[in-house]
């Protein structure tokens, strides 16, 4: 029985290992490629972008868009976006599973984002 | 700038001081393009003086080659701000070393002069960084967008330097691609269905068997227009941009996020949604936003060919130099084809091609049918102020007049029947057609609180409709209206939801393959959506959870080493 969950829990952690999740911030908008989906989040429907702890204390990138019910509240274990109802904004992406530190990530969103940049 | 009146619409064009001359620079721009009749050197020194005659045309002063400390290309004054421009049009991009000359040239001037430099080729990314990260913005970086935007009229020269002075004052960027400077920065606004201001039944007066529905309402646009793409899925235009609305999900979001669009919209095979806004034609696919056609006079509007080509009527300016034209646009600014059109000047409000041969306009002097360049034979219509047209078959087209009436008149007897009167306001209209028979209509109802709510309507017919006319180029299924709700139902008596977006936009998104979200944009994209060295990325972090596959793969082997001897037995 024990092989069988090491088994199982091998193969979770081999998709994880050969499909990484890839944050891009850049000049037309934010896009996360995580293994459930591939989310843009273009500019001009970003309202706000902030980096904040959620569940768990682990450290997400959210952002606070019309439309953020779109998305699932949970999205498995692809590691993509998913609606948190309690703030009406999205979880774009979890930075703890990110090579990049938080800071980096907090000056690229200034460099593309500008003012939508809130509270990090 | 003034804003001028089109059927009581505000379409706020701009007037141009001199549009002949600015056809001539449009049809010069062409040879320059191509180096007809020019040396390189020679079309360098040419395009200064085109940038000066251009400015001109917009009544602007402007002086070519001004020698004192250091030549420049063009000076010229607007808004009391002094600009000099140094011009450039060579195969290779501008570097660092260019626009460093006219930034030494702007400080030997006086404090407040701004420098604006041309590149028609672009900027290498050195330069773009040197000037981003310099101590003092002092010069404007444009390119060949820009300068056909401005000579096309899509964004006049003093709109364009407005434009640009506040990107660089506000957000200290010296080059703003021309898509990010006029992208609209209001979330699209629908309310589904029966507005307010519209008190008592649709159809005021119609024949057994014909009814109506209001589908929904823009609560303020100072432009209208309308295009069906299918029965569920139609383009409108407002003035903030053109939403694509799915009238089955109930959702609206931008295909083309430019404000200052006006009239109906096309839309060709590859999904590109083409535009008309101020004086000149663009195409908006994507994200990149190019100048189509420009220096068109007086109220345009866009018509498909049935050899799917794409043409621009303009009505001319009342007692101008330039009358009706119908145009058939080419690729690129230059390559458009003008013949005129004898339909009084300032008269006409619409047209469209009823036949490969003949086009058909409609105003205040009736309907027209006509050859391109040849005499009109003209048919009188029984309607106030017709403006809405669409063709229905060869030989009959549907009118939208005053107070609103719908009229279809038959192109070979003349004879017409009225098809519909609504409870909408005034005479401005566009309509469209569906396959089924089905009739659109966007109109004005009774403003209130000084906003200008139009509604769009659904009228069931029994006209006979060519489907042809409905889908030339086979324009349905190859854009697709949003598919998920953003816009509000007015039975849910809810307050309707305006997309909070506070903060200009940097770059519209759209892809025409897949459905976009209600504010325009695709939630799920699989292609990449920043350009090409425009992002930072960041990966995820694998060495981890190879460790863990590591370390588990061991840990089976241990386990299944351990078992098999005990599984073997005693024996």
């Amino acid at each position: 029985m024990i092989e069988v969950f090491l088994v199982a829990i091998t193969i979770g952690f081999g998709k994880m290992a050969s499909a990484p999740i890839r944050l891009e911030i850049g000049g037309q908008g934010i896009q996360v490629f995580s293994r459930s989906d591939t989310s843009w989040f273009p500019w001009h429907v970003l309202d706000r972008v902030e980096v904040m702890r959620l569940e768990g204390g682990n450290l997400h990138l959210v952002a606070w868009c019309a439309g953020a019910n779109m998305f699932p509240e949970f999205d498995g274990y692809g590691g993509g976006a998913r609606f948190l109802p309690r703030l009406g904004a999205v979880a774009v992406c979890p930075i703890n599973v990110l090579r990049a530190r938080r800071h980096l990530i907090v000056r690229a969103l200034h460099a593309y984002g500008g003012n939508r940049v809130g509270t990090l | 700038m003034h804003a001028g009146r089109f059927g009581g619409v505000r379409t706020q064009t701009v007037p141009v001081f001199d549009i002949v001359r600015l056809q001539d620079l449009i049809s010069e721009y062409r040879g320059l393009r191509r180096l007809e009749l020019h040396t390189p050197q020679t079309r360098g020194q040419r395009l200064n003086q085109v940038i000066a005659e251009m400015l001109r045309c917009w009544d602007i002063e402007a002086t070519t080659s001004i020698r004192s400390l250091g030549e420049i290309d063009v000076g010229f004054s607007v808004g009391g701000v002094r600009y000099v421009v140094e011009a450039k049009w060579e195969r290779a991009k501008a570097d660092t070393g260019h626009v460093a000359k006219l930034q030494k040239r702007v400080r030997q001037r006086f404090a407040g002069t701004c420098g604006v430099f041309l590149s028609m080729s672009g900027y290498s990314r050195e330069a773009l960084a040197d000037v981003a990260h310099g101590e003092r913005l002092e010069v404007l970086l444009l390119d060949a967008s820009h300068f056909e935007a401005m000579l096309a009229g899509l964004v006049p020269p003093e709109e364009m330097l407005s434009l640009l002075l506040d990107r660089a004052s506000f957000y200290g960027e010296a080059h703003t691609p021309l898509a990010t400077l006029i992208v609209s920065t209001v979330a699209p606004h629908v309310t589904f269905g029966i507005p307010n201001q519209l008190t008592g039944p649709l159809l005021r007066t119609a024949p057994p068997g014909v009814t109506g529905e209001v589908l929904f309402s823009v609560p303020d646009s100072n432009q209208l227009g309308l295009v069906c793409l299918d029965p569920e899925h139609l383009l409108v235009t407002t003035q903030h941009g053109i939403m694509a609305v799915d009238l089955a999900s109930r959702g609206a979001g931008w295909v083309v996020p430019v404000s200052g669009c006006h009239r109906s919209p096309l839309v060709d095979t590859d999904g590109a949604v083409v535009f008309t806004r101020r004086n000149g034609v663009g195409r908006y696919r994507s994200g990149e936003l190019t100048v189509m056609a420009g220096g068109f006079a007086g109220d345009t509007c866009l018509m498909r060919h049935p050899d799917g080509s794409t043409w621009v009527f303009s009505n001319g300016e009342p007692g101008g130099a330039i009358g009706a034209a119908v145009t058939r646009l080419g690729g690129r600014l230059g390559d458009e084809e003008r013949i005129a059109h004898d339909y009084p000047a300032g008269c006409a409000m619409n047209g469209c091609w009823v036949s490969s041969g003949e086009v058909v306009a409609v105003g205040s002097s009736g309907l027209s049918v006509s050859v391109p360049g040849r005499a009109l034979r003209w048919l009188r219509v029984s309607q106030a102020n017709p403006m809405g047209l669409v063709r229905l078959t060869p030989t009959s087209v549907l009118t939208g007049g005053d107070a609103l009436s719908l009229r279809c008149t038959s192109l070979g007897s003349g004879q017409g029947v009225e098809v519909a009167g609504l409870n909408l306001h005034g005479s401005v209209n566009e309509l469209a057609v569906a396959a089924d028979g089905s009739v659109y209509v966007a109109a004005y109802c009774q403003p209130t609180d000084g906003r200008m709510p139009f509604v769009v309507a659904r009228i069931r017919t029994a006209l006979e409709v060519d489907a042809a006319a409905v889908a030339p180029v086979g324009i349905t299924g190859s854009v697709a209206a949003p598919a998920t709700g953003g816009a509000t139902t007015a039975d849910a008596a809810q307050p309707t939801i305006a997309a909070p977006s506070a903060a200009p936009a940097l770059s519209g998104q759209w892809s025409a393959a897949v459905p976009p979200s209600a504010n325009g944009w695709q939630v799920s994209r699989h292609d990449r959506g920043n350009r090409q060295g425009e992002y930072v990325a960041f990966h995820g972090r694998s060495g981890i959870y190879w460790a863990i596959v590591g370390i588990n793969v061991l840990l089976i082997l241990v386990l299944a080493c351990h078992r098999r001897p005990r599984d073997l037995g005693p024996g």
